[in-house]
């Protein structure tokens, strides 16, 4: 009966390609060379060189996981591990050249309510090449720079955090991110200050067989208060890519930070990203997560809550389509007394397609009073696709509060044909059951992401039979 | 009535079930860790499993239950609660599993653990992997403290800390041994409780 085609228009409607005249092209494969000609290149200070020469010894130690997602189709020789498009970072729209514009064009970039965004950040292969900001963000002290562009400009921030939150050792992926990172987003929030307007940054793979490896840092100063969003769309290509991110976000005392992301990879890319966030005193840290598209997604953004009444939420949203495998989840650490967390997972696996959720919930001795909850709702659409759930609660205390609880479902019968009988064939129906399903994640999202994923959602529904 | 069993959970027990069956488990001697599996291989069977724990003082427990639905029209019910006394450290992992040809499958979990003590340990997993689209299938788990007004309410009423704190774990207990429909059953592990939780 439900027989649901994924992207079976997505070539389309997203996955044009255009030829980027590449001024520089890194080979193919890692060696020690190639991480000293991306430091160079980058003319970067020697400690960075060092850092990332000895997470590169990491990389080579550490092995694959042996849990979670298929890592088997990755060729780490044959992925090209640093590339960009122009020479130098543009600041004005006008700048951009044509072709990137056009790709920018295609995806809406530009559109995109210029009033609504703070800043646009756009990483087109592995640099930022355009990027903008409000003169009201620089008036307020906000810094909001490529990663690479503020390594120059704030090297002070980049000594004092860089690496703290994730050491490169932390997994595999972090350690390659490490030794080869390119790009990504580099955000400080000065004390106090409040940022209305999201700041905004639009990911795209656009070469094929490249990894892009953006490293991105966010500082959120004492009392200060920011939503950032990230959006990825990829085109499609025959070859695998691999997208390996690490993001790490300092929440001081009493800051709140919102960090969305919504991916939507081409069907061939691995997408192992490390998110981890340290939320200090009163903190608040919120983790918005919409993962579509990929071959395999392996994400699990974590709270280090280590400050007294400090607070993390995780909120996901996962569709795995045919050929599709999202592994994603939450962790949260409670280190001090009051920390609380809340944890909603959705998932919808769909022709073949499997989601997990993996999730850990630790409270470490002697953090009194710790309240946590995690709800986890997995929808399958179809008999050949699976859900699994991993939830894994540690409480090594005794005044803790946990609440945990998961259920997997189908699409009622009684939900459909009611729907049907209202006139709505059975692929709308399924369409708009699956909207409700994800609404409480949806409704926290930004308009226009909102308007994007349901979107999304649709065109992913679209042919089914019915 | 249904079968009704008692199963000591002492090393690891694979479990066929043929027929509606209600298992409650006897976690009072086990000392390592063990696990047991359920298997559904047959038809329109169920099974009710029952498990209820107390720790004392620097007990330990870890063990894992896994409802395993191969067939068709099954159903399950684990319905697990512990009582997590000073430096007690428990470990329970609680899985289910539903392959892909094990259509209509209904199966639930529910793990509750009351902390009564300081300096307790407790790992809950309840794990999920379904397979199959015409299921349905949830886990529930908790950990909670016991409640100090509740605690506070009782001794109002002219009760020690410790009788108060007795009530509601009994209270706590009673909800699953009111479901054990075999009276001896019910009888032998209501009286394992009592003597385990007045040591």
């Amino acid at each position: 009966m439900q027989n649901i085609v994924i992207n079976n228009d997505y070539k389309e409607k997203y996955g044009f390609h255009v030829d980027s005249n590449f001024t520089h092209k890194a080979q193919k494969g890692l060696n020690e060379d190639i991480i000293r000609e991306i430091s160079t290149n980058k003319n970067e200070p020697a400690w960075m060189l060092e850092y990332r020469l000895k997470a590169y010894e990491i990389f080579k130690k550490k092995k694959n996981p042996n849990w979670g997602g298929n890592l088997e189709g990755i060729n780490y020789d044959e992925i090209c591990y640093y590339l960009r498009p122009t020479d130098k970072e543009l600041r004005t729209w006008e700048e951009v050249p044509a072709e990137i514009k056009d790709t920018f064009e295609r995806l809406g970039v530009p559109q995109a309510e210029r009033e609504f965004l703070a800043g646009v950040k756009a990483q087109f292969d592995s640099s930022v090449v355009y990027s903008s900001l409000l003169s009201e963000l620089e008036e307020q002290g906000v810094i909001f720079l490529s990663t690479d562009e503020a390594l120059q400009k704030y090297p002070h921030f980049f000594e004092e955090y860089f690496g703290k939150v994730i050491p490169a050792g932390d997994n595999k992926f972090s350690a390659l991110n490490s030794s080869v990172w390119s790009g990504g987003s580099f955000v400080y929030i000065p004390k106090g200050v409040h940022v209305k307007r999201p700041l905004q940054a639009y990911f795209r793979i656009n070469a094929v067989n490249m990894g892009q490896f953006e490293r991105t840092l966010i500082i959120a100063d004492e009392g200060s208060f920011c939503h950032y969003v990230e959006g990825c769309t990829a085109p499609v290509y025959s070859k695998d890519s691999l997208h390996s991110a690490v993001v790490e976000v300092i929440v001081r005392k009493g800051a709140r930070f919102r960090y969305t992301t919504i991916q939507n990879w081409s069907n061939d890319v691995y997408n192992l990203v490390t998110k981890r966030a340290r939320v200090e005193e009163d903190g608040v840290m919120e983790w918005v997560d919409g993962n579509l598209g990929s071959r395999l997604t392996m994400k699990y953004p974590s709270c280090y809550l280590v400050g007294e009444r400090a607070r993390g939420e995780v909120l996901s949203i996962a569709y795995a389509g045919e050929h599709q495998h999202q592994d994603a989840g939450a962790k949260m650490i409670h280190a001090a007394s009051n920390t609380s967390s809340t944890i909603i997972s959705k998932s919808i696996s769909t022709n073949g397609g499997k989601s997990s959720y993996r999730g850990l919930v630790q409270v470490a001795p002697g953090a009194k009073n710790v309240k946590v909850r995690v709800e986890c709702d997995a929808l399958i659409l179809d008999d050949k696709s699976i859900s699994e759930t991993f939830p894994t609660m540690k409480i090594n205390d005794s005044s803790a509060q946990i609440e945990h609880e998961a259920t997997v479902s189908k699409i009622g019968e009684e939900k459909l044909f009611y729907l049907m009988s209202r006139g709505l064939n059975e692929a709308e129906a399924m369409s708009l059951i699956v909207s409700g399903f994800i609404e409480p994640i949806v409704k926290e999202l930004p308009l226009e992401y909102a308007v994007e994923l349901n979107r999304l959602i649709e065109l992913e529904m679209e042919g089914s039979v019915g | 009535m249904r079968k009704a069993e008692i199963l000591k959970l002492t090393q690891n027990i694979t479990y066929q079930v043929v027929e509606d069956t209600d298992l409650i488990l006897d976690l009072f001697e086990t000392s390592s860790p063990v696990k047991l599996e359920i298997i559904f291989d047959k038809p329109g069977v169920s099974c009710h499993l029952i498990g209820m724990y107390v720790l004392n003082d620097g007990e330990k427990l870890d063990f894992t239950t896994i409802a395993k639905h191969e067939s068709r029209n099954t159903s399950c019910l684990q319905d697990v609660r512990g009582v997590l006394r000073d430096n007690s450290d428990s470990k329970y992992i609680g899985s289910i599993i539903i392959e892909e040809n094990a259509s209509q499958t209904e199966s639930f979990l529910d793990d509750s653990v009351l902390v009564l003590g300081q300096g307790t340990k407790n790992q809950s997993e309840p794990i999920l992997e379904i397979k199959n689209n015409d299921v349905k299938a949830s886990h529930g788990s908790t950990t909670g403290r016991i409640n100090e007004d509740e605690i506070f309410y009782l001794q109002s009423r002219g009760l020690s800390k410790k009788e108060a704190e007795n009530i509601i774990v009994e209270g706590f207990f009673e909800k699953l041994l009111n479901q054990i429909e075999d009276t001896t059953i019910r009888e032998v592990i209501a009286e394992k409780l009592a003597s385990k939780l007045n040591q």
